[in-house]
């Protein structure tokens, strides 16, 4: 799985590409978590995520485990509808900052 | 969220072995406890599948039964095994809640009837085993099951963990997490203690290393093979060739495959991938035409579909890839069940199956794309097996990209255009069909299908005693009078095939097996014996039929007997393209 990483204002911007499911689930998990014991806030943008089952669901609770643990604040943006209803409807969507798009979201770590 | 008879499946922390961290304290039982049945009250939670380790399995189970839930628990493996390695180590007060959940749940089912050995592979088996019935319970109650894990971020995520279930589970809408962590800082207590890295290691190595792995296993033959001539067995072989031909070219090839004469073994790493083939197989060999080889009669195979943990390795005398271990044994057993021409399988593949079609419909879902569920999983019965291998729950797998199980004894090309009897995915099944043991006591099992079957249709009552009727005379005749020396035509167990299918406005029942040939057209009355159950089906019984049905026919076909019955009807809802 391709995970593109880029920094906007000083914030780290993460973009998977494609699904994060029980075969990829390890890789975005290895890519993001060690980004919690930088300094810089975390946005992952969703937009390129055609899929997100269970597995994707651990990584981010742990990367949010980790962001109050460690101060280093994550912000979610981009999802497709049918992905935010399903993050509305489970209750998921009550633990992480979930925002529209990727600007939304840089803006609301730097403000 | 709550509208009632929610299934709920847990994936539950076990509480700490002496030696491992403390990821899941005794103290923050009680707080644990609330959290549990606070979400079952929420979900509405009736029906629970789950394991019965220490901990989180347990608590869900008492919760649940608590709240008088029906608990269905499954464990991984021999349970005077399970309770050792797991139960006893967390202490005796375990092992009599232990005892006292079995006994208050509805059923304790083993996934794999060996030893543990340590081996996580049992344990995540167990879990897709659990997965797999909770689904297949959704499907029959129309209320697809949730997940709920007790789950602690610091626990290793290995085969067979909370962390792995969720791993496994596809639909996080349907998804509870309940965080221990997050809990215990609730509760005051102190983090986990660090985990020992070596220890770690170790396991992490040997869930690498595990000797097992799941996997679907399939075992096939002829059948009725012995009665090929000798001259025509180089027949049948070419017949087979240009079988595997059509097979390549439309399903994968198994991990393995393996054959003798006319016996088939293969294995693969998924059930799909294993249902594909056999179907594939399937197809071929009632497609192609055996005059076109020689054959005066087309040969047919009996498939059994299996799944479970299994021993892989080298076979020390062929130098050959090779699955072995109780489920392969079982497999092989499953075989003699299999009729002619269908895809039987156990509950543990089609647990499977179910599971992995879920899995592709999720991800329809969320891509915004369409998905039909290529399999449909019809529930046969409970069989016993030969040898003292118990019983299972058996179904069939049908095909929906070839759905031809009428039309599985003609030879030559494709059917008939089934325009007026394609099957809606959204509306009811308009086709049902049902294997009997040749036994009286299955009449009653027929009587209440089709009574559902044509509730389902809303065909009206006297619809009902119409075909209930019917089929009640030919039943009987054919259960008392077709299986004189206990065995159907070719030597095969007794069988009994009773189809119903609705198109338009007619009801077609279709009765075939292997028995004496007759007609119950032209039977004349047998003797009367003193036995005053009996039901004559000369005379006065062919007349009820006629009575009640609108047409007759008889056929004979490959040594099987086939009863078509029709009958008008004019179901409640009709789609604009009837007839």
């Amino acid at each position: 799985m391709d995970i593109r990483e880029e920094e906007r204002d000083g914030v780290c911007v993460l973009t998977p590409v494609g699904r994060i499911d029980s075969n990829t689930a390890r890789e975005a998990e290895a890519a993001l978590l060690p980004k919690f014991d930088g300094s810089r806030p975390v946005v992952v943008d969703f937009t390129e995520l055609s899929y997100i089952s269970s597995a994707g669901l651990r990584v981010l609770l742990m990367a949010a485990k980790r962001s109050k643990a460690r101060g280093v604040p994550l912000a979610l943006a981009g999802m497709r509808p049918q992905v935010h209803d399903v993050f509305r409807v489970s209750g998921f969507a009550k633990l992480f900052a979930i925002h529209d798009d990727c600007t939304g979201a840089v803006g609301s770590l730097t403000a | 969220m709550s509208d009632g008879a929610a299934i709920v499946l847990c994936a539950g922390q076990r509480v700490d072995r002496g030696h491992r961290a403390d990821f899941f304290p005794e103290a923050l039982e009680p707080v644990v406890r609330r959290a549990v049945r606070a979400r079952l009250i929420e979900l509405g939670a009736v029906i629970g599948y789950a394991s019965a380790a220490p901990g989180g399995d347990i608590l869900f189970g008492e919760a649940l039964v608590a709240l008088g839930g029906e608990l269905n628990l499954y464990l991984p493996c021999d349970r005077a095994d399970f309770v050792a390695q797991y139960v006893a180590p967390a202490g005796e007060a375990w092992v009599a809640r232990f005892e006292r959940l079995c006994a208050r749940a509805a059923r304790v089912t083993i996934s794999c009837e060996e030893n543990l050995l340590g081996d996580a592979t049992l344990v995540r088996f167990n879990n897709q085993m659990l997965q797999g019935m909770a689904r297949l319970r959704g499907e029959a109650l129309d209320r697809p099951p949730h997940l709920m894990v007790l789950w602690s971020a610091m626990a290793p995520p290995e085969p067979g963990s909370p962390a792995d279930f969720m791993d496994q589970w596809p639909e996080l809408g349907r998804l509870s997490v309940i965080d221990l962590d997050d809990l215990r800082l609730e509760a005051g207590l102190a983090e986990p203690a660090p985990v020992d890295p070596d220890a770690l290691a170790l396991a992490e190595l040997d869930a690498e290393i595990s000797p097992r792995a799941v996997r679907a296993i399939l075992f096939a033959d002829i059948a009725a093979y012995t009665r090929f001539e000798d001259r025509a067995v180089p027949l049948l072989f070419d017949f087979l060739a240009e079988a595997q031909q059509r097979v390549e070219e439309r399903a994968a090839a198994p991990l393995l495959i393996n054959s003798w004469g006319d016996a088939v073994h293969a294995a693969a790493e998924t059930a799909h991938d294993l249902a594909d083939y056999a179907a594939a197989l399937t197809e071929a060999v009632a497609t192609i035409d055996p005059a076109a080889f020689g054959l005066d009669r087309r040969p047919r195979f009996r498939m059994a579909l299996h799944a479970g943990p299994v021993f892989v390795g080298l076979h020390p005398l062929t130098g050959r890839s090779m699955v072995f271990g109780h489920h392969v044994n079982r497999a092989a057993r499953i075989e003699p069940l299999a009729l002619p021409g269908a895809l039987c399988a156990s509950q543990h593949f089609v647990a499977l199956l179910k599971a992995e079609m879920d899995r592709r419909a999720d991800e329809a879902q969320l891509t915004g794309q369409v998905y039909a569920p290529r399999y449909r999983i019809v529930y046969l019965g409970r069989r016993d097996l030969p040898k003292s291998f118990g019983s299972e729950e058996v179904y069939r797998v049908v095909d929906g990209d070839w759905d031809r199980d009428w039309d599985r004894n003609r030879d030559g090309g494709p059917g008939e255009p089934e325009d007026a009897m394609a099957p809606s995915r959204m509306a009811p099944p308009d086709r049902m069909q049902l294997a009997l043991d040749a036994d009286l006591g299955e009449i009653a099992m027929v009587a209440a299908r089709v009574e559902a079957f044509c509730a389902v249709h809303d065909l009206g009552e006297a619809v009902v005693q119409a075909v209930t009727l019917a089929l009640d005379e030919l039943l009987t005749n054919t259960i008392t009078y077709g299986f004189p020396e206990g065995t159907g035509g070719g030597g095969e167990a007794p069988w009994i095939e009773v189809a119903l299918s609705l198109a338009g406005n007619v009801l077609t029942a279709r009765i075939r097996d292997p028995g004496l040939a007759f007609d119950p057209a032209e039977a004349p009355a047998p003797d009367l014996d003193s036995d005053v159950d009996d039901r004559p089906i000369g005379g006065l019984g062919v007349h009820l039929v006629r009575e009640m049905m609108d047409g007759l026919e008889y056929r004979r076909l490959d040594g099987v007997n086939e009863v078509t019955l029709t009958k008008r009807v004019r179901p409640a809802t009709t789609d604009g393209d009837s007839e």
